[in-house]
């Protein structure tokens, strides 16, 4: 005896009865207006629960509940001036690390799941395992940082309206803007503990913008010591 | 037509000569010639290897990017030297009492042959003292030395070490990095007083710096294009074949190297020359000073001749306190060390011998005049634009410019305790200069 699934006739009754059904049901205004409320209400619904999903996800509260988060990261953070600022304003993780518009923090949010992969298949609780990753991430970081013309920084920092102290910093920040450098080009050991340029970084800055004359050397740094 | 060629001849000849009448230095009118105050400061442990990398912040990618000192650091001199000199930043064995910056007021001229320099700075003391030798016990020890060695900063040895000024001249092709990054091209994280600086014996191994090359026994200034490699910590060890450095030298990629020294060439009106390559060497010939030391006997060489030096062969610890008139052991002054005379303990003999016989390119600098008067250094100095030694000098021609930098060693202090510029041009003439030369007609 067949199934009655694998009976096509029957499923074609299915079809055409649901068809029918809808039809009937939207043949009524009133109907068709009380779906269209019910779709936008759990449509908003929805999006509101993402929104809060990705501003909780994005807040140092969330990043610091993983060891590798709080017991390194966070701890560098609160001492860095990004932490301790006059006017009281203090970015959280996210503000820094994670896209602000939505769609773009939904895709960032995705991507951060291979971290918490990382928390859970490595003893954070050893800081020589962190200090052994630390350099891949913060490549990883500046990378991004780089690629996307330090996008995060400029979410709070006008450039135009950044004034240094330091004769150097007004300098230097007058020729990045005419030669169309990036934050993260000069700015790549900010709040967290200082890590090594590495030459694929150093090159990518490099060529970064209008490249500048390049170093007078003819010998180039290489590598670590 | 012969008879006019050769009257044309003849006075492009005269007129040549003419032009090339050199200036005598001592009357040189200095009030009509520019001045240009420099703010010399503190460098601590920066080196090449920091400018370029992480710890240098932004202005790694700066200079990375082939920005100069001066583009970003401009009148931060004082401000740079502060800091540093304190010991918050890149300096793990600060001076007590050391002061961050020093104004250096300095002129420049130039006629058709020779160049002339003028130095005014701020010196407490004279420092024209060097390292000494004592009698004691029957024997003579080595003693005296600069601020930051141990026996020094442990109390066993006096601080005592002559004063400096120091050129470093690029010819603005040979060695590019100095044009952007000055003395620092010379400057590494692993020479002596620097945090990577390998031991003896690594260094007398070396076979192109150890006891089969250069004799050295310990890493100074040196230049990039000598080495095959460098990294954080510098690139000492690996150096290039001597036959790839001799031709880079003789190519121009070399910096000359001046340095005027109160104890050790001011006594005999002359500054050293020298210059950096593979290491820092001097030039060839022979230079104005040497050790009054015997290795085979460890007695001294030379003593004061008692004729001039009020009857006795000798100073006392006392006289290293003040410039007596036999402050120095030189041509003049010096006879033959006498082990038979009746030596006493605390009797000291100057460890530096020095001599107005110098020979070679070593012997460029031979009119270079300091004295110390009021608290200030005021030297005055004639070179050759053209000394003709290519070999190890800088060749500079009239209307041009030329990368320059200037250090100032004082108060007991060597090596990387100096006062340094950052890197300047030296116009001649032209104006395009921090320190603009002026044509002496």
């Amino acid at each position: 005896m067949p199934s009655r699934s694998n009976d096509p006739a029957k499923k074609e009754g299915r079809g055409r009865a649901l068809w029918r059904a809808l039809h009937d049901f939207f043949e009524k205004p009133l109907n068709g207006l009380l779906a269209g409320v019910v779709v936008a209400a759990v449509l908003s619904l929805s999006f509101v629960v993402a929104e809060e999903l990705n501003v909780r996800a994005s807040s140092t509260e969330f990043c610091i509940s993983c060891h590798s988060m709080g017991a390194y990261v966070y701890e560098e953070f609160k001492q860095s001036k990004h932490y301790n600022t006059a006017s009281g304003v203090r970015p959280q993780c996210g503000d820094c690390h994670v896209s602000k518009r939505f769609w773009p923090a939904v895709w960032d949010h995705i991507m951060g799941t291979e971290d918490l992969i990382g928390e859970y298949s490595h003893d954070w609780s050893r800081p020589e395992v962190f200090e052994e990753k630390r350099p891949a991430m913060a490549e990883k970081v500046r990378m991004q940082m780089l690629n996307n013309d330090s996008k995060n920084c400029r979410e709070c920092h006008v450039w135009e309206a950044v004034q240094p102290k330091r004769k150097r910093g007004q300098r230097a920040h007058k020729a990045a803007i005419e030669e169309g450098k990036t934050c993260i080009a000069c700015h790549y050991n900010l709040v967290h503990k200082k890590v090594p340029l590495s030459d694929t970084f150093k090159q990518a800055v490099d060529q970064y913008g209008k490249p500048g004359k390049g170093l007078s050397s003819g010998v180039a740094q290489t590598g670590d010591s | 037509m012969n008879k006019t060629r050769t009257l044309t001849t003849l006075i492009g000849a005269l007129l040549a000569s003419g032009s090339a009448v050199a200036t005598d230095l001592q009357s040189v009118d200095w009030s009509s010639i520019p001045s240009t105050e420099l703010t010399l400061f503190y460098p601590g442990q920066s080196s090449y290897e920091w400018i370029v990398n992480e710890k240098h912040g932004p202005g790694a990618t700066e200079t990375r990017a082939g920005k100069t000192c001066l583009d970003c650091h401009a009148e931060e001199e004082a401000d740079i030297g502060n800091l540093i000199v304190s010991g918050e930043k890149l300096e793990p064995t600060p001076i007590p009492g050391k002061a961050g910056s020093l104004k250096v007021k300095v002129q420049a001229a130039f006629d058709q042959e020779y160049l002339y320099l003028k130095a005014v700075w701020a010196a407490r003391e004279a420092g024209q003292y060097h390292d000494y030798i004592v009698y004691r016990d029957g024997k003579w020890e080595k003693t005296g030395s600069h601020r930051v060695s141990g026996k020094v900063a442990a109390g066993v040895e006096p601080p005592i070490y002559e004063d400096r000024f120091t050129v470093m001249l690029g010819d603005g092709r040979g060695v590019p990095e100095f044009n952007q990054v000055g003395c620092w091209a010379t400057c590494h994280n692993d020479m002596r007083f620097m945090p990577d600086h390998p031991d003896k014996e690594a260094v007398e191994t070396h076979p192109v710096l150890g006891k089969g090359g250069l004799k050295k026994h310990d890493i100074r200034k040196y230049l990039l294009n000598s080495r095959t490699a460098s990294d954080r910590t510098g690139g000492w060890n690996n150096t290039k074949s001597r036959e790839e450095i001799a031709s880079l030298r003789n190519s121009g990629g070399f910096l000359d190297l001046w340095q005027w020294r109160a104890h050790r060439s001011n006594p005999v009106g002359m500054a050293d020359d020298g210059f950096v390559a593979e290491y820092r060497l001097f030039d060839a010939g022979k230079k104005m000073f040497s050790d009054n030391w015997d290795k085979q006997t460890n007695q001294p060489r030379y003593m004061f001749d008692p004729a001039g030096n009020g009857g006795k062969p000798h100073l006392t610890t006392a006289d290293l306190k003040q410039a007596t008139p036999g402050f120095y052991l030189g041509d003049t002054n010096k006879v033959a060390y006498d082990p038979g005379y009746a030596w006493k303990n605390g009797d000291v003999l100057v460890r530096r011998v020095v001599t107005g016989k110098v020979e070679g390119s070593a012997g460029d600098n031979n009119d270079v005049h300091g004295s110390h008067a009021g608290g200030k250094w005021t030297l005055v100095w004639k070179r050759k634009l053209d000394t003709g030694n290519a070999a190890d000098d800088v060749a500079m021609k009239p209307g041009q410019s030329y990368p320059i930098g200037l250090a100032v060693h004082d108060d007991h202090v060597t090596a990387r305790f100096h006062y340094v510029s950052f890197p300047m041009k030296l116009g001649l003439g032209n104006g395009e200069g921090e320190i603009n030369a002026v044509e002496i007609k």
